[in-house]
């Protein structure tokens, strides 16, 4: 029995200052002492990929939700689409209520990404289509050469993504999302040295192409923990998810909102969710190491945040 | 010749026969990682136990208090980017309105740049720009209270190139007159905007700030 609990519940000691938020885990302010992790479900990216698939970057999230739901709530008014505006309606609030500053931070992922590689790939296929037109834009500092390499390792990492969601019907599931994880760190690698280039080269940062890389590089990253999270393999995913906060500290906290093209406040904003995405993966190695130590099988966790059907995000309580 | 790997043990199993093309074989087949962690040939490596957790909590105070000294950091580098931006337009336009009304004679008698900007620069831009350093300065002095109660470094930005002598040497080549209108504006461009401006240079005392702060609390 996975100790899965409503974080609405938590609200109004979180608003009190009895509890804290530091990424996706919550503490008791008294002892530190760590009161349970903020989860995602499975809901959360099937909302986001059938309602906003055209979402571009964590920034646009928050307002095209809000637009969008209302235009199609009036326009059709089936079942379906009004029981997703209404989990819309409650992913908001909670996140609100848990004080998730970005909203884009579901874009991310809150505790381990519980996308079902199903779901990622189509969130990778929207990042492939926007960085084919901001790549196609952009002449400078951005060779044949290079758009060309590019190009190579987002089909690799298209690929490596389908051969994780069908390992299920392998024979030998475990060894192939070995294979695929392996596979997945060279990938997380080349965005990794695309954006840190980006980062360290002279001028402005131009943040639609940077949002498109660092999107590329975190559904990298997801994907690796959750075919390590799915071996059950946690201890090692324990170590890969800490060497992947501490890869987003390095290549993040030096960002500044004056780093990037457009405006100090569109700057502000980027930061901002800079800093929500680092916090969220400096707090997953807890939550795996509280899954491991508490003997809960990572199969057995995903599948139970893939099969939640109502609440958009769970708090696995830790006490 | 067989090898069993769980995920909270290693165990190896070796040919130990006591012979030397035993010990050859064993050499041979003995795991990398044993050499840098002195895994025992034919022994057990006994990893954390399951229960043990492997993340330390006390890391989580440590990057929460990153996380507030970085949003002050940015917060400031966008409130000193906004204001700066502002008080050189403002200042910019004050230039532009006082040529705009300088006569024949004005332009004859012109005073040196520094000179007859020095009263307005003080009036519009380094006293506004003086009380939002303050108030940044105040917000990372109360944090850091919070927080730090026993730092007592002083947490305070060096405004001294908002001062006038630093003004005064950057504007002094430049004649107050109409034909100069576009030289002083972009002077003052640079000298507040550019890559070793004011903006830019406070930008930096914050980033310092911020770095000095972080690397003081790191576990």
């Amino acid at each position: 029995m996975i100790p899965f609990e409503i974080p609405a519940n938590f609200a109004t000691q979180l608003a009190a200052g009895e509890l804290v938020r530091y990424g996706s885990i919550l503490k008791s302010a008294a002892t530190g002492q760590i009161v349970g992790h903020l989860q995602e479900t499975g809901v959360v990216q099937g909302l986001l990929s059938s309602l906003a698939p055209s979402v571009s970057s964590p920034l646009s999230l928050a307002s095209n939700l809000v637009n969008l739901a209302p235009n199609i709530y009036t326009a059709i008014q089936t079942g379906r689409i009004k029981a997703e505006i209404s989990q819309i309606k409650t992913m908001m609030g909670t996140l609100q209520s848990m004080q998730v500053a970005t909203l884009g931070l579901s874009l991310v992922g809150l505790g381990v990404s519980v996308g079902s590689f199903f779901y990622m790939r189509k969130r990778f296929n929207a990042v492939e289509a926007r960085l084919d037109q901001i790549v196609d834009a952009i002449n400078e500092g951005f060779d044949g050469l290079r758009k060309a390499a590019l190009r190579e390792q987002r089909s690799r990492t298209k690929g490596l993504i389908q051969r994780a969601e069908h390992a299920r019907e392998h024979s030998n599931p475990k060894s192939l999302y070995e294979d695929v994880a392996a596979k997945l760190a060279e990938q997380a690698a080349y965005f990794e040295g695309e954006i840190s280039f980006m980062v360290t080269a002279k001028g402005s940062i131009p943040a639609d192409l940077f949002w498109q890389l660092t999107q590329s590089l975190m559904l990298c990253n997801n994907v690796r923990l959750d075919c390590g999270i799915r071996n059950n393999e946690l201890q090692h995913t324990l170590r890969t998810s800490e060497e992947v906060a501490t890869e987003y500290q390095g290549l993040f906290n030096s960002l500044t909102p004056t780093d990037f093209d457009g405006s100090i406040e569109d700057g502000l904003r980027t930061v901002r969710v800079l800093r929500d995405i680092t916090d969220s993966a400096a707090s997953k190695p807890y939550l795996i190491d509280y899954l491991r130590t508490r003997r809960i099988a990572g199969d057995e966790y995903l599948s139970k945040l893939e099969q939640e059907k109502e609440n958009p995000l769970l708090m696995l309580k830790a006490s | 010749m067989g090898r069993s790997v769980s995920s909270n043990q290693v165990s190896y199993q070796t040919s130990s026969s006591g012979s030397l093309w035993g010990k050859i074989w064993a050499f041979l087949n003995r795991d990398v990682r044993s050499f840098c962690r002195q895994l025992p040939i034919g022994g057990t490596l006994q990893l954390p136990a399951p229960d043990k957790p492997m993340t330390n909590p006390d890391v989580l105070v440590s990057l929460a208090f990153q996380r507030r000294v970085l949003d002050w950091r940015d917060n400031a580098h966008a409130d000193i980017t906004r204001s700066m931006t502002n008080l050189c337009q403002a200042f910019s336009s004050h230039v532009d309105s006082t040529l705009g009304k300088a006569g024949l004679l004005d332009d004859l008698f012109s005073d040196t740049a520094d000179k007859a900007l020095l009263h307005e620069f003080i009036r519009q831009v380094e006293e506004p720009m003086h009380a939002h350093l303050d108030q940044q300065e105040t917000a990372l002095t109360s944090l850091v209270k919070q927080e730090m109660p026993a730092y007592k470094e002083s947490v305070a930005f060096r405004k001294r190139r908002l001062g006038a002598e630093a003004f005064c040497p950057y504007f002094c080549d430049l004649r107050f007159k109409t034909s100069e209108r576009e030289n002083i504006i972009r002077r003052l461009e640079i000298w507040m905007l550019g890559s070793d401006g004011l903006a830019a240079e406070f930008r930096k005392q914050a980033t310092q700030m911020a770095d000095k702060l972080i690397k003081e609390r790191q576990v």
